[in-house]
């Protein structure tokens, strides 16, 4: 994947710069604005790979181990429920973070092979890729406790869906007025909080945009502007936090097989 | 010591256990008893502080189960636990030694050689079949020297050689000092390893204490003789209820009006001027206790 990603961004800069792609073009487009456009469909594809990667592989792990009996095996060792929680579940996190560091720290290395970023904007981007898969495994590996493997994925896959297509439509209320008033857009903002993955992934994306990059209205549609504010990953970082407490509570007290 | 004091807990509209009190002195073996849905697996995860009592302590030793630090001298083995299939005991080990700290792989490696699995450590749980795994984990679970140990149906997929190992290690095992709550349906296996019972019956304790003293006579006297048909009929002709085994040199006689205790009975055989080798009053083995247990109502009898 990120060696056709690294062929298209190549392509693409040696167009524009062997003037394959006039600056005078109907909509001027800069050359940082193209290697937003790289960005954004690279990370299209793999924050897709990944969300999906996280619901499926997190939602199994609890599920399987009281399936087996595991659990039970762990949990009479003398070890408190929140170590044996967090000691199950968070395997499965930490290979979703390698994986997305691969991934997006591919895409951002080869971007940045021919556009310039912001180098300051690392800690931003590692911030949001923490929060974003944070707030996915937090909220499927409790579900799944709860509801079991298949309901817990369902559920969580709807959640990350509303919260993108929401995601979307606040960055097109930001640019246009009439959007910002209807109720779709109150609604979102109010859902955005409830389940804020698409806010951590954000500040990822922000993260790893060129410095120079435009947001047109255009943009807007597919979801990224060129400023996320520090609160919303931090937000999202808190809530995965939360609700990873409130997993562990629950843990605390229900009986094992 | 164990001490389970006044534990109830219920799933749904079940009552699983219902007011048990019970307590295994330090260093003894005691088996949990009962009818399948009994309560026994139950209780025995309540000591572990896998099932949350509704009402109720339990406590190992002094500590209250609750609190982690209670299982640090315990080991537990479930019955039918199934590893990931790459595991290999060795990193099995090692991920349970991380934790419990309590012994060395050369610990581990003797307790499998004496399970006649040390052949296997090496070896993903995958390619074994299930008395292959079964004898992993007993060795995984009593590698070292436990202080408490906790099996429930430790036999369960071992093949005849492996129960003798089973039996030969859980003797040891006490020998040594630890304290055995043993849940099993094999009461063969029970009353060898086991000295003292509890019995559960639809999640009440309905007796428990030293086998033996739960033990009663069952009213019939067993006379081993040379010749057991003759002196079954010699019996028979001085009015006592006898009757010899077939293929067998025992000849039983019912306890009544015409020999009510065991001296009677001796002084008939003497008279009867046949020869015979032994002469004792036979006892409920733990199958019988099993059976009364089950079907008697009243309150729990003890046998300290």
């Amino acid at each position: 994947m990120l060696l056709l990603f690294w062929w298209g961004v190549s392509e693409a800069s040696d167009a524009y710069r062997s003037g394959q792609v006039s600056r005078e073009s109907p909509s001027p487009v800069s050359e940082s604005d193209m290697a937003l456009g790289a960005v954004l469909m690279g990370s299209v594809g793999a924050s897709m790979l990944l969300t999906a990667l996280t619901v499926i592989l997190c939602a199994s792990v609890l599920p399987e181990e009281f399936e087996t009996g595991r659990i039970s095996l762990w949990a009479a060792l003398p070890i408190s429920r929140s170590r044996l929680y967090l000691g199950s579940t968070a395997a499965s996190l930490a290979c979703c973070l390698l994986l997305g560091v691969l991934l997006f720290g591919g895409i951002a290395l080869v971007t940045s092979l021919y556009m310039s970023f912001r180098p300051e904007s690392v800690a931003m981007a590692l911030l949001g890729l923490v929060a974003w898969l944070g707030v996915v495994w937090a909220a499927v590996t409790t579900m799944s406790m709860l509801t079991g493997k298949i309901p817990a994925i369902l559920i969580t896959f709807g959640l990350a869906g509303l919260a993108s297509f929401g995601g979307g439509f606040i960055q097109l209320g930001g640019l246009v007025p009439e959007v910002a008033e209807s109720t779709v857009y109150r609604l979102a903002m109010g859902f955005r909080l409830f389940f804020p993955s698409d806010m951590a992934l954000r500040g990822l994306l922000f993260g790893i945009m060129p410095a120079e990059g435009m947001v047109k209205e255009g943009m807007a549609f597919v979801g990224v502007s060129g400023r996320t504010p520090l609160w919303h990953p931090l937000y999202a970082a808190l809530w995965a936090a939360a609700v990873t407490g409130l997993g562990i509570l629950r843990f605390r007290r229900r009986d094992l097989p | 010591m164990i001490q389970i004091q006044g534990i109830s807990k219920s799933f749904g509209r079940t009552q699983a256990l219902d007011d048990v009190t019970l307590q295994v002195p330090a260093g003894s073996s005691m088996a949990l008893l009962g009818r399948n849905g009994a309560g026994k697996t139950t209780l025995a995860k309540v000591v572990l502080g896998l099932v949350m009592p509704d009402s109720g302590t339990a406590a190992v030793g002094t500590v209250p189960v609750s609190d982690p630090a209670s299982r640090r001298e315990v080991r537990y083995l479930p019955e039918n636990v199934v590893f990931h299939a790459w595991a290999r005991p060795m990193q099995l080990f090692a991920q349970l030694e991380r934790v419990r700290r309590s012994s060395t792989p050369r610990d581990f490696r003797e307790r499998a050689a004496q399970l006649a699995c040390d052949h296997l450590l090496n070896r993903p749980m995958g390619r074994m079949s299930r008395g292959q795994r079964q004898r992993i984990a007993l060795s995984l679970c009593t590698c070292g020297s436990p202080g408490v140990l906790i099996l429930d149906e430790p036999s369960s997929g071992l093949d005849p050689e492996g129960r003798v190992h089973l039996r030969s290690l859980i003797r040891e095992l006490s020998a040594g000092g630890a304290t055995l709550l043993l849940n099993s349906h094999l009461l063969g296996e029970v009353e060898s390893v086991c000295r003292r019972a509890a019995f559960i019956r639809e999640g009440r304790l309905v007796g428990e204490g030293v086998l033996d003293q739960l033990s009663r006579t069952r009213g019939e006297v067993e006379v081993s003789a040379a010749r057991p048909a003759a002196l079954s009929e010699a019996l028979c002709a001085g009015g006592l209820d006898a009757s010899a085994e077939e293929d067998s040199p025992t000849v039983t006689v019912r306890l009544g009006p015409g020999a009510p205790n065991l001296r009677q009975v001796t002084e008939a055989v003497l008279e009867s001027g046949e020869d015979f080798d032994g002469i004792s009053l036979r006892r409920e083995n733990l199958e019988d206790i099993f059976m009364r247990m089950m079907k008697e109502d009243g309150s729990v009898s003890q046998h300290p």
